[in-house]
């Protein structure tokens, strides 16, 4: 209670300090420009139209009745007719100005996150996207452009447009800490490129919990790893429960990512008689309770069994 | 599928697609790196080709073609073929009325090139020693088996111990209207090889065999989407099939060449001549999905999924044994006598989730969300008369299987508040954004069959994030949840006779009582144009309250630091470094005598288990002369220390040894472009990786004259290698 009352008065302190700091906004520009073709762009930007038109939105363009809108560089940048104008070198009175004209254009990079999206989710709202929305990114502020680039992707193939050859490189650059986590002795083949971060989570929000692309961690690590899907006949609880129970998939010091070396890891939960409960310790180095697998030297079945005597994962 | 059919079959795709996409006066562009490259490892250590596979020699790098013409698309990639590292994708499209994508992964894990075993390998997953080996060692002269097996096992052979997965997938999306998309996609897995497996004949008689693998898993999966206006649905389904072509691991016991039986199972392991396990059953699952998202007015936001998935496993049973002896010394009827052929193993899931967003006030925008998700086990339950201990003995003592299932109930409500916008405010001098986000989340948990079937968890969080100065943010986040069960069933912890075979004070931490706290805290300032510097800190407490034995107490704590340098427009630089720190307390008793559990205090012990995690790295990208001479060179540190502090009632115990283990890796790249549209490349790389574990380092092939293992440890070694490239540009 006691801390509940002093987050409230924290939140309080900082909502008023925003109202207090912050200044009104100022009034907007009432020049309104027009659409005029993705054609004209080409003769300054070359390269970047070329690079729109080798992509998915250049596919777009092709068959704009299906996607539902023109598509083009205004539908992202907005109206170009100021800065055409102001490119076009016009003297003329009231002609506006090259800053006005660069002005005039939408910049994603350049917008708040939510402005910026607006434009991506205009057409991406199915799919990947289903749950943008009600993901953590959005609600974190993260624009659409901070991951991929429509005309510069590095992307093996191009075919997600991002803004890093790795997808996992991209994520690491705000997840700075699983960076670390993934430099472990044990670890899964992100790094080395065998998976990546999206494999298991779906940057673009999902229902499920950590953005995860199946439905429980379960399904998810079934995925790749079938076999251990069962039903067995010989279940263990807690591998039913959560694989992470006993893996951290992130990355551990112990092999197979688990989260402690055994048999301390299988100790957390076995304690009753005879050797389960026993202390293994220095004296017990040459022991197959502690050397190698340890546990899984004899019960390498963990996961569960079938057969008619696999009652303590033996078979 | 084997590499020399992908690659037959890429090239084919790309003379056909690609001809056909020229054929309709297309625009390309592209980039193929090839060259050599050599290494050399100071040992055979499986780490540094763990989960790759460097070429050594000339190898092509990586290439990209892409082609584009009126309406069609095509687009063929890959990096390292031919290895078994690689990946090569394609991709067809026609516009946006439909695109194929075809992707072909290989991932190797290499466990181990050290591995030896005493075993053939007959056939897969059979396992057979030389009878005349055998006959020698036990039944001439038995008191001469340590050292007729020591022989056999330093004259054995090398065993590949890694396995393979290759993966196919193939993807056709496409757009017969507008509003509506399809998408049908299809995935083969396959994984072979190699891996260790511990094969038991007794307490004291590990035997470790290199398991076969060679499973495939077939998925078909297609949906369909249609938006339009404020409504979006999806339906879809599919089915997922996972084949083992490996029914049944069978091995001989190198104690015996005839069956026999063994009074006590904790005997050193000379009963059955051959032994016999079962492998990962083949199974199926198919599942289906609906989802609905609806826009409504005033910018709120519902949706609804449905998910039902169907788990089936039905593979025949193995016998209980294979060692005849144990058939004739006990009534047949109850070794026999299985209850069934095979487990009818049936389980489904079915999950909804519901949410609702809404951002009807500015500034301020919330959701509620409701999720229920059940992992019904529909297994029927078996019950045994007995089963036989590793095929030594016949153990009359009555067994049921637990089909363990699980449910959660999720009920949550976020708020995201944004002062600045909802009072249509400009940052200040000093605050130029700020957003204060909050969460309620109640929990509720069910486990079938389990010693707590049921409990709930009740969370809350708050978050603060903040721009100051336009050049400053800070974030914070702390979460506290409480979980804490219904009711423990204390039967549980006893046999059918009441007699207490659990210490009655243990709490397994998964649905123990707990306390949780998270927090982060993190920092980015950038100082100038020319520095940028972040520091993060996470911090991640479960306490377990009422936990007398099990894990009472884990913590997980890391820093994070960050400094990126630009000192120009030619040289960038980025250094990072990272401390972590995990605290596991778990404690324990020790009853060595059959139940009932023991309960003297002196016999209590605790494990204080501790890890440190340091990690460092450098990039840095100098462009010496722009668009001429560039440089790349990365560097890589980590060292994980894990300690093992352990204590008794006694005062008695002692620590096993720490273990460590510290890599280093750096490579350099030069880069430096010819004219016309070619670059030469040039890489140079060290790694060196040095491993302290007792329990994974040198381990003997004969432990006490009796385990038999594959040796499989690890080793320090020190890789350089060092390749040059040409990478042309089209």
């Amino acid at each position: 209670m006691k801390r509940g009352l002093t987050l409230l008065l924290a939140v309080s302190a900082l909502a008023g300090l925003a109202v207090l700091a912050a200044k009104p906004a100022p009034p907007k520009s009432d020049r309104v420009g027009k659409f005029v073709g993705s054609e004209i762009c080409d003769d300054c930007h070359g390269a970047a139209v070329q690079q729109f038109k080798a992509g998915g939105h250049g596919r777009a363009e092709k068959d704009s009745a299906l996607v539902g809108q023109k598509i083009g560089c205004e539908t992202c940048h907005g109206p170009a007719s100021i800065h055409v104008e102001a490119e076009s070198g016009s003297d003329a009175a009231g002609a506006p100005t090259k800053e006005e004209g660069r002005a005039s254009l939408l910049v994603p990079s350049k917008l708040p996150a939510a402005e910026a999206n607006k434009a991506c989710l205009g057409c991406h709202k199915t799919g990947q996207q289903f749950y943008w929305k009600q993901g953590f990114h959005a609600q974190a502020d993260v624009a659409c452009v901070q991951c991929h680039s429509i005309h510069s992707p590095k992307d093996a193939g191009r075919v997600a447009l991002l803004k890093q050859a790795s997808t996992s490189e991209l994520c690491l650059q705000c997840h700075k800490n699983k960076r670390a986590r993934m430099a472990r002795s044990g670890h899964m083949p992100i790094t080395e490129g065998g998976m990546t971060c999206v494999s298991c989570h779906n940057p673009h929000g999902s229902p499920a919990p950590h953005q995860l692309k199946a439905n429980t961690v379960n399904e998810l690590c079934y995925k790749c790893h079938a076999d251990k899907r069962g039903p067995f006949l010989w279940e263990h609880a807690p591998v039913r429960e959560n694989c992470m129970s006993c893996h951290e998939p992130h990355g551990a010091n112990n092999e197979k990512v688990l989260a402690e070396k055994r048999p301390y890891l299988c100790q957390r939960c076995h304690i009753a008689t005879r050797h389960p409960s026993t202390l293994y310790d220095k004296p017990d180095l040459v022991s197959n309770r502690l050397f190698n697998r340890s546990c899984s030297n004899c019960h390498s079945q963990v996961h569960g069994s079938n057969h008619p005597a696999g009652k303590f994962f033996l078979r | 599928m084997q590499t020399k059919n992908v690659c037959f079959a890429l090239l084919l795709a790309t003379v056909c697609c690609g001809g056909w996409v020229a054929a309709s006066r297309a625009d390309s562009e592209g980039d193929v790196t090839y060259g050599s490259q050599w290494w050399d490892q100071s040992a055979p250590e499986a780490k540094f080709r763990e989960y790759t596979d460097p070429a050594k020699g000339p190898f092509l790098d990586s290439f990209l073609l892409r082609q584009w013409g009126k309406h069609d698309f095509f687009t063929v990639y890959g990096s390292n073929p031919v290895h078994k590292d690689q990946l090569v994708g394609l991709s067809v499209a026609h516009g946006a009325q439909w695109k194929f994508d075809l992707k072909y992964q290989g991932v190797p894990h290499l466990y181990s090139q050290i591995g030896r075993t005493p075993y053939a390998e007959l056939q897969p997953g059979v396992f057979s020693l030389p009878d005349t080996i055998i006959q020698l060692a036990n039944q001439r002269t038995p008191g001469k088996y340590p050292s007729v097996m020591q022989d056999l096992i330093n004259n054995s052979r090398g065993v590949a111990l890694d396995v393979q997965t290759n993966e196919t997938k193939a993807r056709l999306r496409g757009r017969p209207a507008e509003g509506c998309q399809f998408e049908i996609s299809g995935l083969s897995r396959m994984r072979s090889g190699h891996k260790p497996l511990g094969a038991p004949l007794g307490f004291a008689s590990a035997i470790e065999l290199p398991e076969p693998i060679d499973q495939r898993t077939i998925e078909a999966d297609a949906s369909m989407t249609y938006a339009r206006d404020q409504v979006k649905i999806v339906a879809g389904g599919g089915v997922s099939a996972f084949t083992n072509r490996i029914k049944a691991t069978r091995w001989d016991n190198p104690k015996r060449l005839t069956d026999t039986t063994y009074a006590s199972a904790y005997s050193p392991g000379d009963g059955t001549a051959t032994a016999q396990m079962s492998t990962a059953p083949d199974n199926k699952m198919v599942y289906g999905q609906l989802s609905l998202g609806l826009d409504l007015p005033r910018d709120n936001m519902l949706t609804a999924s449905l998910y039902y998935s169907q788990g089936t496993q039905d593979d025949p049973w193995l016998p209980q044994t294979l060692n005849t002896a144990i058939l004739k010394a006990t009534p047949s009827a109850s070794v026999d006598s299985l209850p069934a052929s095979s487990t009818g193993g049936k389980a489904t899931n079915l999950t909804m989730d519901t949410r609702l967003t809404s951002s009807t006030v500015r500034g301020l925008r919330g959701t509620l969300r409701f999720r229920e998700q059940k992992y019904d086990n529909k297994t029927p339950v078996h019950e045994f008369k007995g089963y036989v201990r590793m095929d030594q003995v016949w153990e009359a003592i009555p067994i049921e299987s637990d089909p363990f299932g699980n449910k959660q109930t999720v009920l949550g409500a976020d708020v995201d508040f944004d002062p600045m916008s909802a009072f249509e405010l400009q940052g200040g001098d000093v605050l130029t954004s700020l957003h204060l986000s909050g969460t309620l989340e109640h929990q509720k948990r069910e486990h079938t069959l389990r010693e707590v079937e049921s409990d709930a968890e009740n969370a809350y969080m708050v978050r603060a994030r903040a721009s100051l100065f336009d050049n400053f943010s800070v974030e914070g986040r702390l979460r506290h949840a409480k979980r804490e069960l219904d009711e423990f069933i204390t039967e549980d912890y006893r046999d059918e006779k009441g007699v207490q075979v659990e210490q009655a004070g243990l709490r397994r931490f998964d649905v123990a009582n707990r306390n949780q706290d998270l927090r982060n805290l993190n920092f980015a300032y950038e100082i100038s144009d020319m520095f940028d510097v972040s520091l993060g800190y996470d911090y991640a407490l479960n306490d377990y309250p009422d936990t007398r034995y099990g894990v009472t107490s884990q913590k997980d704590e890391q820093l994070t630091s960050e400094i990126s340098c630009h000192p120009g427009e030619a040289l960038d630089l980025v250094f990072g470094y990272s401390q972590g720190w995990i605290r596991n307390i778990q404690t324990s008793h020790e009853s060595n005598n059959a139940a009932p559990v023991d309960t003297l205090p002196k016999n209590n012990w605790k494990a204080d288990l501790r890890d440190r995690n340091d990690y460092a790295f450098l990039q840095a990208n100098w462009k010496v002369v722009p668009k001429k001479l560039s440089i790349i060179a990365d560097y890589g540190f980590s060292k994980d220390v894990s300690r093992y502090i352990l204590s008794n009632g006694t005062g008695t115990a002692q620590d096993v040894p720490d273990t460590r283990y510290r890599r280093h890796d750096a490579q350099v790249e030069g880069r430096y472009w010819l004219k016309g549209d070619m670059e030469i490349v040039g890489r140079l790389g060290y790694q060196e990786f040095v491993a302290v574990d007792f329990a994974a380092k040198d381990i003997p092939l004969f432990q006490n004259g009796q385990g038999i293992y594959l040796g499989s440890g690890f080793q320090d070694y020190r890789v350089y290698r060092w390749a040059l490239l040409a990478t042309q540009h089209f």
